[in-house]
């Protein structure tokens, strides 16, 4: 007996239900990020931030911010700080460096992303000038100085006194070059 | 076939004569923080095991009064209000008198600032080893830093083929030293995919993930050995990377840190020195066993599919400069690393010396050894 | 009502279902259908019990005796695939096609060529999953959780992802033909409320299936495109987190898990009102209590994840929020008590199982309660403790109830009772097995073994190989359990419609073995 076509409400709002979901699963993507920024979730940041004063009523504490490196893989790249650490001021900015030597006759593309510890402080550390925020490029035995300029706003938690900054070195693309003379 | 069957039953019950089966419960550890978390784990342990011991005697006995034989006629309620508003008040109490503690705990733990000064290590994961660097502690430009391998020879590990000893899967070559009554914070990352850094007897456990750092602190009370695992499913060799932390006092700490440091010099001076292949072999066979021959095998064959054999290989026989870039280099989108960070001059000539020699490869191949200048010689060409 | 009605629409049918092959690649009929679904997780569970006893069997001493590290990987990740995707689940996909029809007094599933569809999916995906044993590269081993970043770079991955879709997918079928099911054609009179507690166990474990295996659906494919469109979700390099994966994939896999286990809770409740021969205790909360659980497994997610690095905030938000869902389960487990109390109690086999499903799922709420507990998850957290925690509610858990409700509702599928004695003895001997397997993982957990390692440590041995042996003798009793079933489908006593004396329901109203078409015309339902 044929009733006509299948129509149900339940049915229909069920399949709606899992089309929703499998789309959320994907929206979690930038939920997650946006939940990072504001709670400093994994110690993510992002972005250049613009230095200004917000107001006149800051006061200044010191801050013991300490550099740390990591290359991931078998990036054949020799990364560091230029300075383990440095004692800053609230508000005010400071630069530093990390150095990286290409230990190979290849042209090396890298991405390098940064990580705060405590993850709280993340949203505190403002950059100004990074080279995390681009690719960078080393040719076959290049060496480079990479600055950053940043500040630590005085709205960081009283109770931190220490921040790491951690980055990581990835290695995107390995291209072979051809180096007609090599000078020593 | 029956005496494998008793064997299946006996064995286990022979084990029985040693006493670390009696290992049944958490360590309490050597740190404030280890002995709270054992405490916490302690009284959340009595509670469930009073509600058990309740609960269960209750329904045995319900089950054994109850039984048809002894009661014919079954009651027919099926709701009690009291009891029921009672059974779910009073777990809940129970357990928000659990949670505060626990959360008092757990705040300490976050707690980084709690005291001054210490000493801060960035740990990273690789596959299958872990790396340590001493931030506060610059040798040169960069912080003092080292592997640590496990040690356990594969004759111990593959198919019996030896007795083990007693650190069976527990030691290193390089262990983590550190001195008491300091706050040490550990900065935790990884190299390639997720490992997990755990200290029992420390309650430290933190993720190494990749691009990120994750930071645990600790604060030792007894000097003294102590071993821990790494506990994030990573691949093959999962449980061959363990950690070992030597707790000792502030005076033997320094004096360890004088011997890493000397040995930084040490090694410019053995990279000058002539090297014949005896002595190139014996420190090369070492390295290998430690570093390469989980992969690559003992025997030099490596499996086929994932990890090239290097006996009759034609890079590891003809190509002396070749053998050197792979080393230096890795291979991108392997898992051959680059050894360029893990070993020194000195270890890397050795290694690839004894890979040159052993397996017939002297024979069918140049024959050439690597000496420790021609790593320092390659690494210049490169600057 | 616009319930889908049969082909065949004839007042008596007297022609029975086709021969053959063909009978079962076509059928719609929702006890063929439960049938099918039944015996293919039978299959699952032997093989992914295999796969545990050549885990279990590396494991019996500590060296490298059996397989290379690789091969143990593999086995691992196949054995929980296996055992969670083709054991559990469908198994209880088969107890809601077999019963929810009957129980609420319906012909047959609202979407009866669908429901065919589901479970022959099944075969395809686990064919393709299977079939990467014969590839280089071999079987996944990266765990069943599969973490990105290893799982991004491993061999045969799509083969993996695609199998995971397909099973998703019928499974996601599944759940919307039970819910339109339950909600469109329960006869006239039962209200929602009247509605036996199976029938509610699996409308509430419909929709949780419904939210979560798109968000799984989700985590595979942006796996997939990471290893192979060049996207990056979980890898740090091009900006994204593997903490990500961890997210998406346990805001599936803690629903998940409660998706494992609420269809044993409804089917307890029926065995043990059976057998105490008195009605269950607190109907209604039971109700409300599964509800709850299944509202709160939404915001529990991250107590897998306590050791990733989370703000401390977070971490004090997951752990209340997952000591609270011990308070509703703890009323389950209260009311069921109370129901045996002041009963008048047999101890048939279902009975049997059932209660040993209380005593130990208990346990494995124990030591979840622990788990908890973030700080002192810090020492267990991917150790043996959390092995013995989810065995004990996955398999004196589930299984159990699995086993309980084939040999409560055997003799309404054949027509003939099982042998109680030899019932008996499978009961004892896998009550046995099972805990001798994994009471003592709890010791290693504790003194440290983590888990997924392929060797360990000397000072674990002991513990080990006793754990071995329990699960040598809880593996050798399941081909016992093979041959009661096998048996009982073609000779037993005959069963009464009734069968049980104090089994309250439609599907007890019907012959036994129950006719191919049942209630074509709803039944009259009394007070």
């Amino acid at each position: 007996m044929d009733k006509g076509p299948f129509k149900n409400k339940i049915f229909t709002s069920l399949v709606g239900a899992v089309i929703f979901m499998f789309f959320f699963s994907f929206m979690l993507v930038p939920l997650y990020n946006v939940f990072c920024e504001v709670t400093g979730l994994n110690g993510k940041i992002y972005g250049p931030s613009d230095f200004f004063k917000k107001s006149n009523e800051t006061y200044e504490r010191q801050v013991n911010v300490r550099f740390l490196s990591t290359v991931s893989g078998s990036a054949p790249v020799t990364f560091y700080p230029s300075s383990a650490n440095i004692e800053v001021l609230t508000d005010k900015v400071s630069k530093t460096t990390y150095v990286a030597t290409n230990n190979t006759n290849k042209k090396l593309t890298l991405s390098i992303v940064p990580s705060v510890s405590p993850g709280l402080a993340a949203e505190n550390i403002k950059k100004i000038q990074c080279f995390c925020f681009s690719e960078q490029t080393l040719e076959p035995y290049e060496t480079q100085e990479w600055p950053i300029r940043f500040y630590v706003d005085s709205e960081l938690t009283d109770n931190v006194n220490n921040v790491y900054l951690s980055y990581t070195l990835f290695e995107k693309e390995r291209e072979e070059v051809l180096v007609a003379n090599h000078e020593h | 076939m029956k005496n494998k069957l008793w064997a299946l039953i006996l064995y286990p019950v022979s084990l029985f004569t040693s006493a670390d089966w009696l290992d049944v419960n958490m360590p309490v550890g050597v740190t404030d923080i280890s002995e709270e978390v054992f405490g916490l784990h302690m009284a959340i342990f009595f509670v469930v095991v009073a509600i058990g011991i309740l609960v269960f005697g209750f329904l045995f006995w319900s089950m054994w009064k109850y039984r048809r034989s002894n009661n014919k006629k079954p009651a027919t309620f099926t709701e009690n209000h009291t009891l029921e508003i009672l059974w779910t008040i009073i777990p809940t109490l129970i357990l928000v008198a659990m949670a505060v503690p626990a959360s008092m705990t757990l705040k300490k733990i976050y707690d980084h600032e709690a005291e001054e000064g210490g000493i801060d290590i960035q740990v990273v994961g690789w596959q299958w080893k872990w790396q340590y660097k001493y931030l506060d502690e610059q040798v040169g430009n960069k912080p003092l830093s080292f592997f640590s391998n496990l040690t356990t020879p594969a004759d111990q590990y593959e198919f019996n083929r030896v007795e083990k000893t007693e650190s069976y899967l527990l030691e290193v070559d390089e262990p983590v030293v550190i001195p008491v009554d300091t706050p040490v914070r550990f900065l935790i990352t990884s190299n390639d995919v997720i490992h997990s850094w755990y200290m029992g007897d420390f309650a430290v456990k933190q993720d190494a993930i990749p691009g990120f750092i994750n930071v645990a602190k600790t604060k030792v009370n007894v000097p003294g050995i102590y071993r821990g695992n790494c506990t994030e499913l990573c691949g093959e060799r999962h449980a061959y990377m363990p950690i070992v932390v030597k707790a000792v006092t502030q005076q033997e700490y320094e004096e360890w840190l004088q011997q890493k440091r000397d040995l930084a010099e040490q090694v410019a001076y053995l990279t000058e020195k002539e090297w014949t292949s005896e002595e190139l072999l014996a420190t090369g066979e070492e390295i290998y066993e430690t570093r390469c021959a989980a992969c690559h095998q003992a025997n030099g064959a490596g499996i086929a599919g994932f990890y090239p054999a290097l006996a009759g290989s034609d890079v590891v026989m003809n190509n002396k400069a070749g053998q050197i870039e792979i080393l230096m280099e890795g291979i991108r989108g392997s898992q051959m690393q680059s050894f360029a960070e893990q070993l020194n001059e000195v270890e890397m000539a050795s290694v690839i010396t004894f890979t040159r020699l052993s397996w017939g490869n002297d024979g069918s191949g140049d024959g050439e050894i690597v000496i420790p200048k021609d790593i320092v010689e390659y690494k210049e060409a490169n600057l | 009502m616009s319930a889908v009605v049969e082909n065949h629409d004839h007042h008596d049918d007297h022609h029975g279902p086709r021969k053959g092959f063909m009978r079962w690649l076509t059928t719609t009929n929702h006890k063929d259908i439960g049938t099918l679904y039944l015996w293919f997780a039978f299959a699952a569970f032997l093989l992914g019990g295999a796969f545990a006893m050549g885990i279990r069997a590396e494991l019996f001493e500590p060296g490298l005796q059996l397989m290379d590290p690789i091969r143990y990987n593999q086995l691992v990740t196949m054995h929980g695939l296996i055992m969670i995707f083709g054991g559990v689940m469908p198994a209880f996909v088969g107890l809601a096609n077999w019963l929810i029809p009957l129980q609420i007094g319906a012909p047959d599933m609202a979407m009866p060529r669908m429901n065919n569809l589901s479970f022959w999916l099944l075969p395809v995906a686990f064919g393709i999953l299977l079939s990467t044993a014969f590839m280089e590269g071999g079987m996944p081993g990266f765990g069943w959780t599969f973490y990105a970043p290893l799982s991004t770079n491993y061999p045969n991955i799509a083969y993996f992802v695609f199998a995971i879709h397909i099973m998703g997918a019928s499974s996601i079928m599944g759940s919307i033909n039970v819910v339109v099911t339950i909600m469109n054609m329960r006869a006239p009179g039962m209200t929602l409320m009247k509605m036996p507690l199976f029938v509610w166990s699996w409308l509430i474990t419909a929709y949780l299936l419904i939210a979560v295996m798109p968000v799984l659906a989700g985590a595979v494919t942006m796996l997939l495109m990471d290893a192979y469109f060049g996207t990056s979700f979980f890898d740090a390099a091009g900006g994204g987190d593997p903490v990500l994966f961890q997210h998406v994939f346990w805001f599936f896999g803690h629903p998940e898990v409660y998706i494992m286990i609420l269809p044993a809770f409804g089917i307890t409740s029926h065995i043990i009102s059976t057998f105490s021969r008195k009605p269950l205790f607190g109907h209604s909360s039971m109700v409300y209590a599964m509800v709850s659980i299944a509202v709160l497994s939404f915001v529990v997610w991250a107590h897998h994840m306590f050791t990733v690095g989370m703000p401390l905030v977070a971490e004090l938000f997951f752990m209340w929020a997952t000591m609270l869902i011990a308070i509703p389960t703890g009323v389950k487990v209260f009311n069921w008590c109370a129901t045996i109390f002041k009963g008048s109690i047999t101890y048939e086999t279902p009975m049997l199982f059932s209660i040993a499903f209380v005593v130990l799922f208990t346990i494995g709420g124990f030591s979840g309660l622990m788990l908890a507990i973030t700080p002192a998850d810090f020492q267990y957290h991917d150790t043996y403790f959390v092995v013995a925690h989810f065995h004990y509610v996955l398999v004196p858990g589930a299984v159990f109830s699995i086993m309980a409700a084939v040999y409560y509702w055997l003799p309404k599928w054949t027509g003939n009772m099982y042998d109680e004695r030899m019932g008996r003895m499978h009961f004892w001997l896998s009550f046995i097995g099972v805990n001798i397997t994994f009471f003592p993982q709890h010791f290693v957990g504790l003194a440290g073994m983590p888990r997924r390692y392929a060797d360990y440590a000397l000072q674990f041995a002991e513990w080990n190989a006793v754990s071995s042996v329990g699960a040598f003798l809880f593996g050798l009793s399941q081909l016992l359990f093979l041959y009661i079933v096998v048996k009982t489908v073609f000779v037993g006593k005959k069963a009464t419609p009734q069968v049980w004396d104090g089994a309250d329901g439609l599907e007890w109203t019907v012959d036994s073995p129950a006719p191919y078409h049942t209630f074509d015309t709803p039944p009259k339902l009394n007070g």
